[in-house]
């Protein structure tokens, strides 16, 4: 088995060729938008939330994240754009992105001396990069070089036995043929750790499982709230899922049964081959940013039955906007049959007991190598939404 | 066949409604040799969890072999467990 990629020259593989335009700052961001909307297609701004007003290990992180989608092998090129008065540099961001081999340009109004002069050498740029990135073609790949990310969302009682161990399938799939996947959300952990930690081949491994989770754990104690209500979500309570215990046990089934390798922070470049943790949020327009950060080249995201499955091209769950992250949308639950349509794969016939996890597993893998491939996926295929994306934050705000 | 409901693990006390269950059906869940007959007293939603015995108070209620939360009430088999009569024991900041 194998798909047509890219080969960056870092060695990595991309599936997708976007000329990335990063804001160093969110006060960048509109600059952005504008040399997009002059670019055209293939040109897309990489919209966040990041302020001069985080401090410390935030800014870190944030600065982990800019470089890490830069970084990403679906990025063929980068324009750093930056105010000049940027927390993050867009000169150290842009560094970083070079270290790659992959072109890139900064431009700030602090160096250019003016907004406009920034827009319109991005938009020459931009579409200099665009022109190249059209000449490189696509090779074959097996399974070692695919990076995946695993998700799921708008979760009922059908996601843990229908879209959830179909994903964890693939995923045993790709890590047991020398690939890399990779999933998140640590509150969807809550109640599943000890199953997880278990699953982690060296001990310190399975530590830093349940280190993950009591630090969350702390969090919702030092709130003093009941988690319920967040997780499980309104949403998730009407489709049955009662406790976040029973909604983590479901949502671990989406990384298989292969060991775990490691746990890796928040928007951190995946280190080698095998099924590693990502301890982050479990807010979508964040969750999204740290794994693309990673250089994850594409996601399934897996859906329930309950209204998330009729969101169709909503972005409210971040499924239409980063085009360094394509997204592949599974469905689980036959109650939501009528928005087959809307989906890449469905996992429904597992709960009508006309279909096997394995049967619909293989289905998910040929449609992962086609995605990977360059087929667009039905989100591709809707007309994009520019989200701003948030960037994840454990400290104070001023 | 399309199943009516589905156990998970042996060790469950609870069994998952595959369709839209009505009060009075009699539903059988088996695996690996466990089979469980439990009649409902209770219209149960499609997705929705209902006991396969009887589980006391602050007893754990156990899905995928694991427990899922305490009953916050005596539930009797063949009940809708939900919310109204089981909480989860973790992300409690409020206890």
């Amino acid at each position: 088995m194998e798909f047509q990629g890219y080969l960056r020259q870092d060695g990595s593989v991309g599936v997708r060729n976007t000329v990335a335009l990063i804001p160093a700052s969110r006060c960048a961001n509109e600059m952005a938008c504008r040399i997009a909307d002059e670019a055209g297609a293939g040109v897309h701004p990489l919209l966040h939330n990041q302020p001069c007003v985080h401090v410390g290990p935030d800014n870190v992180m944030a600065r982990r994240v800019l470089t890490g989608m830069g970084q990403n092998p679906n990025t063929v090129a980068a324009i750093v754009l930056g105010i000049g008065c940027d927390p993050i540099s867009a000169v150290d961001i842009a560094n970083d992105i070079a270290a790659t081999g992959k072109p890139v340009e900064v431009l700030t109004i602090e160096k250019e001396g003016d907004y406009d002069t920034v827009v319109s050498k991005g938009i020459t740029f931009a579409k200099q990069m665009k022109a190249n990135a059209a000449l490189l073609s696509r090779q074959p790949f097996d399974l070692s070089h695919i990076k995946l990310a695993v998700k799921c969302g708008g979760s009922d009682t059908t996601s843990a036995l229908g879209c959830n161990p179909v994903a964890g399938w693939v995923v045993d799939q790709i890590v047991n043929a020398g690939g890399t996947c990779v999933f998140s959300e640590t509150a969807e952990l809550v109640g599943a750790e000890h199953i997880l930690a278990r699953r982690a081949t060296d001990p310190a491994v399975g530590q830093k499982v349940l280190d993950a989770v009591a630090r969350t754990d702390k969090r919702i104690l030092d709130a003093g709230v009941d988690i319920l209500g967040s997780e499980p979500t309104p949403g998730n309570i009407k489709g049955g899922l009662t406790s976040i215990e029973e909604k983590s046990l479901g949502a671990i089934a989406k990384s298989g049964t292969v060991p775990l390798t490691d746990v890796i922070e928040w928007g951190q470049k995946l280190p080698g081959p095998g099924l590693f943790f990502m301890d982050g949020s479990a807010n979508t327009p964040q969750m999204v940013l740290g794994l693309s950060a990673s250089g994850a080249q594409m996601m399934t995201f897996g859906f329930g039955g309950g209204l998330p499955a009729s969101f169709r091209s909503m972005p409210a769950n971040s499924m239409g906007n980063l085009a360094i992250l394509p997204v592949l949308k599974i469905l689980s639950s036959p109650k939501a049959a009528r928005e087959i349509p809307y989906f890449d794969v469905y996992a429904g016939g597992i709960i009508e007991g006309t279909e096997t996890v394995a049967q619909v597993g293989q289905r998910l893998l040929e449609e992962i190598l086609q995605v990977l491939s360059g087929k667009p996926t039905k989100v591709e295929l809707r007309p994009r939404y520019r989200e701003v994306l948030e960037m994840w934050r454990l400290g104070p705000v001023f | 066949m399309k199943p009516k409901a589905i156990l998970i693990d042996t060790k469950d006390n609870v069994a998952t409604a595959f369709q839209e269950l009505a009060k009075g059906e009699t539903v059988t869940v088996s695996l690996a040799g466990t089979e469980v007959t439990t009649v409902l007293t209770q219209d149960i939603p499609f997705g929705h969890k209902f006991a396969l015995s009887a589980i006391g108070l602050h007893e754990p209620v156990v899905k995928y072999g694991e427990t899922i939360g305490l009953a916050t009430d005596s539930i009797l088999a063949g009940r809708h467990v939900h919310v109204h009569n089981m909480e989860s024991q973790k992300g409690r900041g409020d206890k």
